[in-house]
């Protein structure tokens, strides 16, 4: 290292001092007026004391952009689940049950993360008057997944917002994230850009049904041929009846704690979404034993408790039966959202039956 | 703690820096202080291994304090065996119990951080102590040598000589300033190196390793892994180093350097020249000159070689891809020998293009999960699957591979530019200050990488 000594003749070309100093006050500065300016805008509203705006969810992932929406006091009931359950629209629960629905249902949300919405939902509501719970039913997954190593997906859980400490909040926002979405909040609030999301939460995701395509539908139901697999229907069962007694499906202790969390007052709505008949496993299989199990088990925890209402919707029903329904193997329309809806409130509020379109129990 | 993670940068770095220059005037206090800092650094990860780091630091400073007053050369084999006990036990013994018994269920061993790096350094503290070449040294300046936090996880390995006579120079002596500026800039500079181009890279090589694992990659495939991994472990590796020399500058320390451009290089013994610096001196002057070097004759040369570059992959990792990769470089190193002896001459750029093809394919050993991987990946760079062209994996930042393999074979290094090209003009500190600051954010971004060799 060519270190040089301080009496050089030329100072200006050896002024490390300078150098150290400009370092130093350029590095701090922009620390801190960053971080000023992300606190004072506040772009997931977790700040306590940042200034009241009119902010708007505008993280693209739904973990850091709803809970904000959770803490609204102007709601009463929640939607909980996967994407499954986005197209329900809470301004026709509204108009149907007299009440005020924020849609909490997260894209690809774990059981945990679901349990952790609720839990977020509930400490600010703590007597709420409707909640939905979206359960998918998928094989050896999520809810039914025959191991807990499932807790969180690859998009980020930020655990310091629904924690119960509101200045750690303040750690976590001296990145690049937080400062590329208070740069959008700005937008929001100056008018540039829109919000994200709904401020009910409620995004219709799916693109606009001129777009509908049968033949892409059935690809992504079906996989490349577009076509149901002709599975074969074992003649004997995969799993012993001992086998499926021991399965375990660890996911379905949080289903259980939630349904326990929420008020006896409270009605809630277990809805296990509609899914294309033909993509699911043919009877027998071991793939359908787990999921009946599954499904039974659940039915189980949840059934008899007051208040409660389970829907089946994963049943061969005209809704399941027409490909044209869904977009994929997990999404159907909004317009069978809108008809779930009108069976809950048939079925709720005048106990009229909408015969083999799900069961209920 | 890593140093590319936002506690260090932002609360440790300055804290600790601060503080030791308040303690400046302190001898003992600062250093003192500065072992306390570095404990906590190393705590920081995984407290439990504190008391083995202090425990081992203790044993081999009371050898040396016992072999000054009875100077028996069975305290030094006594001491070196210790050493060595404890990587083999933490580093290799699942890895030995598992080829030498059957149905061998692997003990759950936690490798404690800078192992392979703290017992090298203490290993060759003994040897010279035999050799009489080991001033005495207080307690605190040996404890401090060993676990002073910029090298403390993954080196450079640096000789108690090279470091202990620096501290007892003050670090406000002169030149102060331009040691904090031109420590700040390399660290900055390495920084940037790590994150902005080798956890880029990585988003090349971990979907096509991890493509190799589940079946065969195509010709281009199998070649953008190799040339994308040889950029993500240079510049992780070589960036590590830059930001421990960068750091020890702000406290007034000069650490050897560790790469000089290695993938310049002509031959594959101007590349372990280049390459790992300190390893590779460490490996010459501690077993390859003992095993006879190159005083015995062309036979005994090539067998020191060989056993010293597979003693070198060993030491990078427990699995046979390292034995594998170390005995490679060895051969490569033995012919090279072998040509030097005849005085074969080379053409320059025919001797690059070799060694540089040389070190990227056995890259793909190293970094393979196993020997099946890896030779899945290398047929396919020889084209024994095809010569496809087409990529199937979802790789993202190609455009950064051919900007970092010019940057890597052409460029100037960031060392050479901080320690010596560099002018302190403040727009220059303005820029770097800037370029820190977008890189933290970056970092509080998400998922930390941590540096390649912390496994190590």
């Amino acid at each position: 290292m060519s270190l040089s000594t301080s009496n050089s003749k030329n100072k200006k070309s050896n002024n490390w001092k300078g150098y150290w100093k400009n370092f130093l006050i350029t590095a701090s500065s922009c620390t801190f007026f960053i971080y000023l300016i992300i606190i004072l805008v506040d772009p997931f509203d977790t700040i306590f004391f940042s200034p009241p705006l009119d902010r708007a969810p505008m993280a693209t992932n739904q973990r850091f952009s709803y809970p904000a929406i959770a803490r609204n006091q102007k709601f009463d009931s929640a939607i909980i689940g996967t994407s499954s359950v986005r197209l329900f629209n809470p301004e026709i629960l509204n108009e149907k049950f007299s009440a005020n629905f924020v849609n909490l249902a997260v894209n690809s949300a774990t059981p945990y993360e679901q349990s952790r919405f609720l839990e977020y939902f509930l400490r600010f509501h703590p007597q709420p008057k409707i909640i939905i719970f979206g359960i998918d039913i998928k094989n050896q997954n999520k809810w039914c997944a025959l191991d807990n190593s499932e807790r969180f997906t690859e998009r980020e859980f930020p655990e310091w917002i629904f924690d119960d400490n509101l200045w750690n909040d303040l750690l976590y926002h001296f990145n690049g994230k937080a400062l590329e979405i208070a740069g959008r909040q700005v937008a929001q609030l100056t008018g540039f850009m829109k919000p994200r999301f709904g401020l009910d939460g409620f995004d219709n995701f799916t693109p606009d049904i001129s777009e509908y395509d049968i033949d892409k539908a059935r690809k992504n139901i079906y996989g490349a041929s577009g076509k149901p697999s002709q599975k074969e229907r074992p003649s004997n069962p995969e799993l012993s009846s001992e086998e499926i007694e021991n399965l375990q499906f660890p996911a379905l202790e949080f289903f259980e704690e939630m349904l326990k969390s929420v008020p006896e007052d409270t009605t809630k709505i277990i809805h296990i979404p509609p899914r294309p008949w033909l993509s699911q496993p043919v009877s027998n299989t071991k793939d359908y034993l787990v999921l009946g199990e599954c499904r039974a088990r659940m039915i189980n925890i949840a059934k008899g408790k007051p208040n409660l209402h389970i829907f089946d919707f994963s049943i061969n029903s005209p809704i399941t039966s027409e490909d044209g329904n869904f977009w994929d193997e997990w999404h159907h329309n909004i317009l069978i959202a809108e008809k779930i809806i009108e069976m809950f409130s048939d079925k709720i509020l005048k106990n009229i039956d909408n015969y083999g379109y799900f069961y209920y129990y | 703690m890593l140093f590319s993670s936002q506690i260090f940068i932002l609360l440790f770095l300055p804290v600790t820096v601060g503080l030791y220059y308040v303690f400046a005037k302190h001898d003992r206090v600062r250093i003192w202080f500065l072992i306390l800092a570095s404990l906590v650094f190393y705590g920081y990860w995984d407290y439990r291994f504190i008391p083995l780091l202090i425990a081992s630091i203790l044993i081999n400073y009371s050898l040396s304090l016992l072999y000054r007053k009875i100077p028996l050369k069975i305290l030094i084999i006594g001491g070196i065996t210790f050493n060595l006990s404890l990587i083999i036990f933490f580093k290799y013994f699942n890895f030995l119990a598992e080829n030498l018994v059957t149905d061998y269920q692997p003990w759950d061993i936690i490798l404690p951080l800078g192992i392979s790096f703290f017992t090298l350094q203490q290993v060759s503290y003994l040897v010279d102590l035999h050799k009489g070449r080991v001033p005495r040294y207080e307690f605190s300046h040996y404890f401090l040598y060993v676990v002073v936090f910029p090298h403390l996880i993954a080196g450079p390995i640096i000789r108690h000589n090279e470091l202990i006579a620096q501290f007892k120079l003050s670090p406000l002596r002169k030149g102060l300033h331009e040691r904090l500026s031109r420590g700040a800039t390399l660290f900055t500079l390495g920084l940037a190196k790590k994150v902005l181009i080798a956890d880029q890279m990585a988003l090349i090589v971990d979907p096509l390793f991890s493509a190799a694992s589940n079946g065969s990659l195509t010709f281009a495939e199998a070649w953008l892994a190799a040339l994308a991994y040889s950029m993500q472990i240079y510049f992780d590796f070589s960036g590590y180093s830059e930001m421990a020399i960068g750091l020890g500058l702000l406290l007034g320390l000069m650490l050897p350097v560790n790469f000089d451009r290695p993938y310049s290089a002509t031959s594959m013994r101007e590349f372990w020249r280049r390459w790992h610096m300190t390893l590779s001196r460490f490996l010459r002057d501690y077993l390859y000159i003992p095993l006879g070097g190159n005083r015995f004759g062309l036979t005994r040369q090539i067998l020191a070689v060989l056993f010293t570059m597979t003693i070198c992959g060993l030491w990078h990792g427990a699995g046979w891809t390292y034995v594998l990769w170390g005995f490679a470089h060895g051969l490569a190193v033995a012919v090279n020998n072998v040509w030097k002896k005849f005085s074969v001459e080379i053409p320059k750029n025919i001797g690059w293009l070799l060694t540089f093809t040389f070190v990227t394919f056995t890259w793909v050993i190293f970094r393979a999960e196993n020997i099946e991987v890896a030779n899945s990946v290398m047929n396919s760079m020889v084209g024994l699957s095809g010569l496809g062209f087409e990529i199937n994996a979802e790789i993202k930042r190609l455009w950064l591979l051919p900007v970092a393999l010019f940057f890597s074979i052409y460029g100037m290094t960031f060392l050479d530019f901080s320690l010596n090209k560099m002018k302190p003009n403040k727009y220059l500190a303005s820029g770097l200050a800037v370029l820190l600051i977008y890189i933290v954010l970056e970092l509080g971004k998400g998922q930390l990488n941590e540096f390649i060799y912390f496994q190590f």
